[in-house]
């Protein structure tokens, strides 16, 4: 081994140390609270952002929360986010999934997490019946958002809830957030968080012009598709894997073409007339909190391709001096 | 009008009931149906699924109805046509989610019919068969159980009121069965990384090509180096806009390989995926697809 090149040692790291080099380093930036990395906003994110922020009080917003757990670090970050940005504005949203039979407990389970985290920061909780609707699980996505568009009372009839004033399960449709609702047109955005393709099956089956908006937030590798349907003005806001959640907290925590005194605003963009105040200044949530784990990951990444790729640059080198 | 009386608000008895009757009327269906000559089931599939499929076809080609409220009458033929299309695709939905719920059943079936029959035989791996079959009823016992729990006393859904059931439930569900799904799919990042230290190798000009882009697009992926790209270039070219390095920013590099390279490859991609589907779609409407028609 001593008379082994250190070029060639390098090209023969075992696996067990690679694995373990990757659980330090991914997991070590986790117990490491409060680093903030400054982070570039994209005109996806800012849309969704931006459409988030001209909700209000009366508005309803439909979440299809489409992810498990295997994908918690970018959609459970994204959900979050997004919870909290209606939270911030007050506004009425209604939550189901389309695609996995798990994913209702995962989201009720996010939204109770949720609810722990307002209680502890003193602030008000998401109430169900007045706040939220819980809907579940609606199998066969692609019939089931032609009825929602044919007729979403029909669709969503049969879901009941309680009534905390009296106790009693009811559809629905007797919710105040519910009352008004004839038809999918008359809520005011459909954000769907997902770890796969379901916003193409919305997109396709809501018509163009759409019923109601779509935005997504999907997982990194979903992003890429996305892209070309926010690229076409047929989703309104896009939030791409964690680096969109980043983005959007930094949004969140730093509003947008918002001045303090006299400093330039962090996050600024042309195209918007006006500004948002951030929803929390300066603060930062599950999704930066994970930010710095996926880049010790990344550079380990893009360290292991140098060094696999060393030794062929090496002979490379060596044949050409020849 | 005349599927009003076959409709009942959900959660009632008379949904319940109707929910029984209909499921005896399958029943029995299914059974005259296995009782008829292969010759006839197969027109049977056949219209059933052309029937089906019409609905839909005519739900995009036919003129949809403007504003269309169940609560007013059509305005004309064509429009009362659209309604009634509208209200099928309604109920043909409606129809698509109890079948999902009646394959759910199949699977329990199938899985108990399989492991059951190993268990009860002692065959090879038969602990594994009790393992899976001891974990399923658990979580089907201990989730109805739940479920029931908070139907009668809503209470118990907030945490400080939970019982045995709930406990139990988050134990298995959140405890174990998500955690296994995590831990599943976090051993992935652990393939890439040896594969992108093993095989991500620079053997010829496409190769060196695709590591170059990954490795832009990783970069690009890492927030802060793209910011401190863009603070360096925002010093070299003294903030202004129109001088020419800005188009080197890792930013503007990222975003133009996927403006002009993937975006428009995944849309070539996506369309042909859609051509094929079609095809293959219009395949089984009409009854040419091989499976359904041998």
């Amino acid at each position: 081994m001593a008379n082994i090149p250190m070029i060639d040692r390098l090209q023969r790291i075992d696996r067990k140390v690679l694995y373990i080099l990757l659980v330090i380093i991914a997991t070590v930036p986790l117990f490491i609270p409060g680093t903030v990395i400054p982070t570039k906003t994209g005109p996806d994110t800012q849309a969704l952002f931006i459409r988030l922020n001209q909700l209000d009080e009366n508005s309803v917003v439909i979440i299809q929360s489409d992810w498990t757990v295997s994908s918690r670090g970018e959609s459970q970050s994204a959900l979050e986010a997004l919870l909290r940005v209606l939270h911030a504005r007050n506004a009425k949203f209604i939550i189901f999934s389309g695609a996995d039979p798990q994913a209702p407990q995962v989201a009720r389970n996010v939204v109770a997490q949720m609810n722990r985290n307002f209680k502890k920061e003193g602030l008000r909780e998401f109430q169900p019946w007045t706040d939220y609707l819980d809907l579940g699980y609606f199998p066969q996505l692609e019939s089931f958002a032609l009825s929602m568009v044919n007729d979403v009372r029909k669709a969503w009839g049969v879901k009941t809830a309680v009534d905390p004033a009296d106790g009693q399960r009811k559809t629905v449709f007797a919710s105040p957030i519910l009352r008004n609702v004839k038809k999918l047109g008359d809520m005011t955005l459909y954000v769907n968080v997902t770890a796969s393709g379901t916003p193409k099956i919305l997109i396709g089956r809501f018509g163009n012009p759409q019923v109601i908006p779509i935005a997504a937030m999907v997982t990194g590798v979903m992003g890429p598709e996305h892209q070309n349907y926010f690229a076409a003005k047929q989703l309104v806001g896009l939030s791409v894997g964690l680096r969109g959640v980043v983005e959007l907290e930094t949004m969140m925590a730093n509003g947008i073409n918002y001045e303090v005194g006299g400093k330039e605003a962090f996050v600024r963009v042309d195209s918007f007339r006006g500004s948002v105040p951030p929803v929390a200044e300066g603060k930062y949530y599950r999704g930066m909190s994970y930010f710095t784990s996926l880049h010790a990951a990344m550079t380990l990444l893009i360290v292991c391709v140098v060094l696999g790729n060393l030794g062929i640059i090496s002979r490379k080198l060596k044949g050409k001096a020849r | 009008m005349m599927l009003a009386q076959f409709i009942a608000p959900g959660g009632s008895a008379d949904a319940r009931n109707l929910a029984f009757i209909w499921f005896l009327v399958g029943v029995a269906v299914v059974v005259a149906l296995s009782r008829t000559p292969s010759q006839f089931r197969r027109h049977v599939v056949t219209a059933f699924t052309f029937s089906a499929g019409l609905l839909y076809v005519m739900s995009w080609l036919w003129p949809k109805p403007a504003a269309y409220n169940p609560s007013q009458l059509p305005y004309n033929n064509v429009e009362s046509v659209g309604v009634k299309i509208a209200e099928g695709v309604t109920m043909m939905g409606s129809i698509l989610q109890v079948i999902q719920g009646v394959l759910l059943f199949l699977g329990v079936y199938s899985v108990l019919r399989i492991h059951g029959g190993r268990l009860t035989k002692m065959r090879k791996d038969w602990q594994y068969s009790a393992a899976l079959l001891v974990a399923m009823f658990t979580m089907i016992i201990i989730g109805y159980w739940d479920f029931y729990d908070g139907r009668q006393n809503p209470n118990v859904l907030s945490a400080e009121n939970w019982g045995f059931a709930q406990y139990a439930k988050d134990f298995l569900f959140d405890g174990l069965l998500q955690t296994m799904d995590a831990a599943m799919f976090s051993i992935i990042a652990f393939f890439i990384l040896n594969a992108a230290y093993r095989a991500f190798r620079i053997r010829s000009v496409e190769a060196t090509v695709l590591l170059a882009t990954a490795l832009i697009v990783m970069l690009a992926l890492m927030g802060g180096v793209e910011y401190a790209s863009g603070e360096f270039v925002k010093r070299v070219t003294l903030e202004d806009p129109g001088h020419f390095f800005n188009n080197f920013t890792l930013t503007s590099i990222r975003n133009w390989i996927g403006a002009v390279f993937q975006q428009p490859s995944i849309r070539g991609l996506e369309w042909g995926i859609g051509i094929g589907a079609l095809s293959m779609g219009l395949r089984l409407w009409l009854n040419m697809e091989r499976g359904l028609s041998s």
